[in-house]
């Protein structure tokens, strides 16, 4: 095994070297996909193949998968925690954080809450314990605050985030500032929109003087509801506005020519919607695609003498690996099309081996992660 | 891996849904798509849920039951299946015999005040407004008790010659799936009144309804996946008013204990066939061990297609919905 890592070029894709070189030359990679494509794991992989070929990584993950955390030996939490690796090239190094829905929502609420009692008052309300441990939006907020924290933090070279299993992710990457983008979005729809509106509007009116909505509102829902929850948006206000003071440089940074956006995604048709779908407004927000991480592919389909071994298997599985094949292509070829009609020709395709899930420690993911 | 443990061949195939094919699962199976008016079909995100929903829709409606297919996603992914455009939030002629949906809480919301309640003049008047539809929209359990009380409305309420027989919806994963069906007695014990607080005792009682209503959990026969579904199966026995009705793992690779060689060579793409043939065996004994808490529910395993190209033929069930394994509980 060689120290450097990948110098086996014969098991080596042609897209072997085109995903080396953006590892070695991009400052941010952002790892997009749809849910249960395998997205926070195909960020570990690259994390760890850039951090073996020598670079200072970041890896920032927002979907906690457990598994993955003690794969790499290490806990959930926001704090970067360091990832033993065996025999990187010289000055690699990865560290690693797991962000968690409820503990990245406390920590926002402690450190923008005007006073150490309103945040206590804010997390004993039944309606932010609702809120903290339901909510993704500003999960995926934080993700991209602690994402600017670390794009500028001189200890990394490379910081890869994966995003949101879902679409709406990207919503508030669209807008030209991150307080706009809120304004449009679900986030916005969750929390801010209300306490503007109430801020605005006054809660009294809205309780008291226009009679017609409040009785509108409460013949629904009742007035205790009502009241708790203006109390509690009141609460958030100030925290609110500290969420946007983070938050505005992000889009920037993830314009700039140096972070790269993968899409991920897995060989099924529907998975492939997903994929174009995102590849399409990616490119409307003028965000750059440069590679597509395809998960789930049949192993050993390529390697010298496959058709052989193909037909000497029995039928049920011999047709089961055929009509695998031949969908993996075809989604493929799709997503090549799509992606290069959205944007310049963008060729870097990385196949990653179906491993029915199967990593348990840091030495399968670095096998896995030198094996595309 | 006992491969004993396995009953019957893994090769067993009844073809489909005809009338010869009542013994085992398959029988059961009938049953459900035969008598109940509610299925929900969930399990752990990305392992074939839509699919199933709609091969169980045309199975069903191939029976003669007016289908409805429910779905509740940012975008659609039942409707391009039958190869439409997204259809959103109106139900709409899928297939003979099947329309589809895509509810969004919104539209439930829209509709339970000038539908269910009457109020048309209070939600053009009052509560269409923006400002009240996003303090509506923050209210915690009041989307998922629209939701639930939507589907309840379109399978008990609605007038009969409007109404569809069965009601399947692709419903969201695992965890989330838990907080839609807890969110009827979350309501109940929380500070809301009024019309809402009365309707969700109702939806609450409907969904109890064992003979009308029922879960339908979609696995793989993955370890990791299984240890999910051990964990979640009595979770929601416990905390869900609907019960548990059957368990489908889908994506059964072919099994080496079924005659399906791999060949004596060695080669990666062989190690891999083993592999995952093993480790299917594996944790379809530790499924088959859990399902066993859970007395009379259908269990049936349904084959890895490889790949399915959309939209799906029209009787694309005929292929899905034939058995693997047989074992009832």
């Amino acid at each position: 095994m060689s120290s450097a890592g990948f110098a086996n070029q014969s098991q080596q894709q042609p897209g072997a070297s085109e995903i080396d070189a953006l590892l070695r030359n991009k400052n941010i990679i952002v790892m997009v996909g749809a849910g249960g494509v395998g997205k926070t794991t195909s960020s570990a992989l690259l994390a760890i193949r850039a951090a073996m070929s020598g670079r200072r990584v970041a890896l920032l993950s927002i979907d906690p998968a457990k598994r993955l955390a003690s794969a790499l030996g290490i806990g959930l939490g926001h704090e970067m925690n360091a990832v033993a690796l065996k025999n990187p090239a010289p000055g690699g190094s990865l560290h690693a954080a797991m962000l968690d829905q409820k503990a990245v929502f406390d920590r926002m609420v402690r450190t923008h809450a005007p006073s150490d009692k309103i945040a206590e008052r804010i997390m004993r309300d039944p309606l932010y314990r609702s809120a903290s441990t339901n909510l993704s939006g500003p999960l995926e907020y934080m993700a991209l605050a602690r994402l600017q924290e670390l794009a500028s933090d001189p200890a990394f070279d490379l910081v890869v985030v994966d995003t949101p299993p879902d679409t709406h992710a990207l919503d508030f990457l669209k807008r030209p500032n991150v307080l706009a983008g809120f304004m449009e979005n679900r986030v916005m729809m969750w929390i801010i929109k209300p306490v503007l509106a109430m801020g605005k509007l006054g809660i009294g009116k809205i309780l008291g003087a226009s009679e017609k909505l409040a009785g509108g509102v409460a013949s629904v829902t009742g007035f205790g509801a009502l009241r708790s929850f203006g109390e509690f948006l009141l609460l958030m206000q100030e925290v609110i506005e500290g969420f946007h003071k983070t938050g505005e440089q992000v889009v920037a940074t993830l314009q700039h020519k140096k972070t790269a956006f993968i899409l991920v995604a897995v060989p099924t048709r529907a998975a492939e919607r997903s994929a174009v779908f995102l590849a399409d407004q990616l490119a409307d927000m003028d965000y750059r695609v440069d590679g597509l991480v395809i998960n789930r592919c049949m192993p050993g389909t390529s390697q010298a003498g496959a058709g052989g071994v193909i037909d000497s298997l029995a039928p049920r599985a011999r047709d089961f690996v055929k009509v695998r094949m031949s969908g993996e292509e075809k989604v493929i070829q799709n997503l090549l099309k799509n992606l290069s009609s959205s944007r310049k020709k963008s060729r870097l395709v990385v196949k990653i081996d179906d491993q029915g899930a199967d990593f348990h420690d840091m030495g399968s993911l670095t096998r896995l992660a030198r094996s595309f | 891996m006992s491969e004993g443990s396995a009953r019957g061949p893994a090769h067993t195939t009844t073809g489909d849904l005809s009338p010869e094919a009542t013994e085992g699962s398959m029988g059961s199976l009938r049953g459900l798509l035969g008598t109940r008016k509610l299925l929900f079909v969930t399990g752990k995100g990305g392992i074939g849920k839509t699919l199933v929903s709609v091969a169980l829709a045309q199975a069903a409606a191939a029976t003669g039951r007016k289908v409805l297919l429910v779905e509740s996603s940012s975008r659609d992914q039942i409707a391009p299946l039958f190869g439409l455009d997204p259809v959103g939030h109106h139900e709409t002629e899928a297939a003979n015999g099947i329309r589809c949906i895509n509810l969004n809480a919104a539209g439930n919301f829209r509709e339970y005040i000038t539908k269910y309640l009457g109020q048309v003049k209070l939600f053009e008047t009052v509560l269409s407004h923006r400002v009240v539809q996003s303090f509506f929209s923050t209210i915690p359990g009041l989307a998922e008790a629209m939701m639930l009380g939507r589907l309840y409305y379109t399978c008990d309420v609605r007038n009969a010659d409007d109404r569809p027989d069965l009601v399947i919806c692709d419903s969201p994963a695992s965890g989330h799936f838990l907080s839609l069906m807890t969110t009827p007695d979350a309501i109940v014990g929380s500070g809301l009144a009024g019309p809402i607080l009365r309707d969700t005792g109702k939806v609450r009682d409907f969904l109890r309804r064992k003979q009308d209503v029922g879960i339908i959990y979609v696995c793989t026969p993955e370890p990791l996946v299984v240890s999910e579904a051990v964990e979640f199966l009595p979770e929601i026995q416990e905390k869900s008013p609907a019960v548990l009705c059957g368990v489908i793992v889908n994506r059964i690779p072919p099994l080496a204990s079924s005659g399906s060689g791999f060949g004596a060579g060695d080669s990666v793409l062989v190690d891999y066939l083993r592999e995952r043939s093993a480790k299917a065996q594996a944790a379809l004994d530790q499924l088959r061990v859990s399902i066993k808490k859970f007395p009379g529910i259908m269990f049936m395993g349904l084959r890895d297609l490889g790949f399915v190209d959309d939209p799906l033929p029209a009787d694309f069930y005929r292929t899905f919905l034939t058995e693997e394994i047989l074992d009832q509980g």
